[in-house]
């Protein structure tokens, strides 16, 4: 896989990936998810860890299953998703955004300020 | 997946087709050895010995298919050296193989062999007397053929088939033998430096010479004898095979 | 169910051990990678599933059978290496029918479209063919033959990069339509590891570890710092490997860290991160990256 995460586990690649297209629409609401030999497939990675990848969102209650049908995704699971990322992943950006700030010795407002310009540049595009 | 369940059978008959189709060569060389020795001796060695009585001349040939019998002796111990080869066991392990299914398969691979070699070298003397007779119009053939006496000819393509068939497996037996155990080679040479050499016989006390062991198969008169001596030592050598064919690993590279 | 079982097992050669005292289980349908260094094991490990050599102490049973002299070992299992004794006389073409003759599950369909695939061509022999495409044949041979317990033993060698995912794919995609049971060795951790479900390591003539794949990465952590960091931090952990990397140093550590021990390293200003297959299994096996650096600076 030459996906994003380098280095982690294949199965919490997978996960992401799953994430990824439920939180960006790709995958809706009680919509029909992958199964473990399609993902097995479309990657090249053995069905026993994209099945590993499938019980992390199990778990998590992103997506449920219906006996005989197949996996689907959770009604709440966009939710969810973008609330765990907003207190994992953006916060742990943030934290890092911040040792970076503070290694340069840049303030909260300077700070604020690069974002903006930012945002503005990406609107224009 | 559930698994296959074979006999021991099927698993013979298709390695004895597998050993065949892929030892092919085995029998274009005994073909072209045999071709060559009996164009050599059809064109150089019958000189004809005659002579002339007043005005009437005598000539005759004496031509004989002892040369190609000589010449398929040599070529049995080859095909049993062959099959024992490590190589050939490694290719019919690559393929469904047990060590009891490769040496059975190997014995019907040397009673196909025998037979094909049988059959040849009798034949090549009926040859013979054909391209005598068309190169000398009046010709009398003295040895009886199929037409004259169809038991003696099949008797003789017996008799060479099970000669050849009891050196592909002696030699091949020992040479499992010797792969099981290089050791194994001493006793073996030893075997045949006694029964070469009438100085070592002579040196322990034992009267005769090679002549003595083959003598022992060769001047059986009585077919059914004959049947009955070599079938049994081939039977307890082929049981021996056994033996060291179980415990000669594969692919030891 | 249980497909290979091994206790205890050990063999030597003339005396001299290759492997000792091997305990392990492979179940129906898992794919098995097999590494470990150099004169590891591998392969005498592999002949001796198949039947081609014996044990020399221990008991080791495949479909419930000792495979030395087994008909249903040989008529369910198939063998591809490097040195396969295809006889001389015969053309790919023939060869692939005496297969199909002797293998019950042959799958005529899958050989040909993978001959045409990579272009492999049928009328000549196996000892003319380049060593990329040798391989690549006695790869085919071995998905088609679709055998309950399938062994490559280092299948990819003179492989080019294209073929060996061509391989590893095509591997998987016929385990899909019918899983089986596969060992796969190789020293290439990284080529073949998205397709394994476990791993095997065997590190200095035995087993040093068994296990899925994702877990052996997730037994290591890697952290990077300077060695005071490192030192004051890890204290009372195990290091497996220390590399230098610059100013900084990375230390593959066993992970026994929590989550408020990991959040304490990051504070103290070490990075740590995941570690790769690769360099979980290098640590393993005593493969420090770096480790010939020591020999120059001896």
């Amino acid at each position: 896989m030459h996906d994003v995460g380098g280095d982690k586990p294949i199965y919490i690649q997978i996960a992401d990936w799953l994430e990824n297209a439920i939180i960006d629409g790709t995958l809706q609401a009680d919509e029909k998810v992958y199964s473990q030999y399609q993902l097995a497939d479309l990657f090249t990675i053995n069905p026993a860890t994209a099945g590993k990848g499938l019980t992390i969102l199990l778990e998590g209650g992103i997506v449920y299953k219906k006996r005989g049908l197949g996996t689907f995704v959770s009604p709440d699971a966009q939710e969810k998703l973008r609330s765990k990322r907003k207190e994992q992943t953006l916060r742990k950006l943030v934290q890092d955004l911040l040792d970076e700030a503070n290694l340069l010795n840049i303030g909260t407002d300077e700070l604020t300020q690069m974002i903006e310009i930012e945002r503005e540049q990406r609107k224009g595009d | 997946m559930s698994l296959t369940h074979r006999t021991t059978g099927e698993v013979v008959k298709q390695q004895v087709v597998f050993k065949l189709r892929s030892n092919v060569t085995v029998f274009t060389v005994l073909f072209v050895i045999q071709a060559i020795v009996m164009g050599l001796m059809i064109d150089g060695l019958s000189v004809p010995v005659g002579f002339s009585m007043s005005n009437i001349d005598f000539r005759w040939y004496t031509f004989t298919n002892d040369r190609i019998v000589i010449a398929s002796v040599f070529w049995a111990p080859v095909v049993g050296l062959l099959m024992a080869t490590p190589r050939q066991r490694n290719a019919s392990f690559m393929y469904v193989s047990t060590p009891v299914t490769d040496n059975l398969a190997n014995f019907c691979f040397f009673g196909i062999a025998a037979i094909i070699a049988g059959i040849t070298t009798v034949l090549s003397g009926s040859v013979m007397k054909l391209v005598m007779f068309m190169k000398d119009g009046n010709s009398i053939i003295e040895t009886p053929g199929l037409i004259a006496a169809p038991l003696d000819f099949f008797s003789r393509i017996a008799v060479m088939t099970l000669y050849f068939l009891l050196v592909m497996v002696v030699v091949y037996t020992c040479m499992l033998f010797v792969q099981m155990n290089y050791l194994m080679i001493i006793p073996f040479v030893l075997l045949v430096l006694f029964s070469t050499n009438s100085s070592v016989l002579e040196f322990l006390g034992i009267e005769g010479n090679i002549t003595s062991i083959f003598d022992y198969f060769y001047r059986e008169s009585s077919f059914g004898l004959f049947l009955v001596k070599t079938g049994a030592v081939m039977v307890i050598v082929s049981a021996f095979s056994f033996f060291p064919s179980a415990r000669i690993e594969v692919k030891q590279s | 169910m249980t497909m290979i079982s091994l206790r205890k097992v050990s063999k030597k050669f003339s005396r001299v051990p290759a492997l000792t005292d091997i305990t392990f289980t492979i179940e129906e349908n898992v794919i098995t990678g097999i590494v470990g260094r150099n004169g590891a094991g591998k392969t005498t490990l592999l002949k001796m599933i198949a039947g081609f050599q014996k044990t020399s102490e221990g008991e080791l049973r495949v479909f419930d059978e000792n495979p030395v002299g087994s008909l249903l070992v040989s008529a369910n299992t198939i063998y591809i290496d490097d040195a396969m004794s295809y006889p001389k006389s015969m053309t790919l073409e023939e060869l692939l029918k005496e297969f199909s003759r002797f293998y019950a599950n042959w799958n005529e369909e899958i050989a040909m479209r993978l001959v045409d695939y990579f272009a492999i061509p049928l009328n000549t022999r196996h000892r003319f063919l380049s060593k990329g495409k040798r391989s690549t044949f006695n790869a085919i041979v071995g998905i088609a033959a679709r055998c309950p317990l399938t062994i490559f033993d280092e299948p990819t060698v003179g492989m080019d990069l294209a073929a060996r995912n061509d391989f590893y794919r095509a591997l998987l995609k016929d385990y899909i339509l019918l899983p089986r049971t596969i060992l796969l060795s190789s020293h290439y951790i990284d080529e073949m590891k998205d397709v394994l479900e476990d791993l095997l390591v065997i590190h200095r003539k035995q087993v040093c570890y068994h296990g899925s794949v994702s877990d052996l990465q997730e037994a290591h952590l890697s952290l990077r710092g300077t060695k005071e960091q490192l030192t004051k931090g890890t204290l009372g952990k195990t290091a497996v490997s220390k590399t230098t990397r610059g100013l900084h140093e990375e230390w593959i550590m066993e992970n026994d860290f929590s989550e408020a021990e990991r959040t304490e390293l990051i504070r103290q200003g070490i990075t740590n991160a995941a570690v790769s297959l690769n360099d979980a299994y290098l640590a393993l096996t005593e493969q420090p990256r770096g480790g010939i650096d020591d020999v120059f600076n001896a």
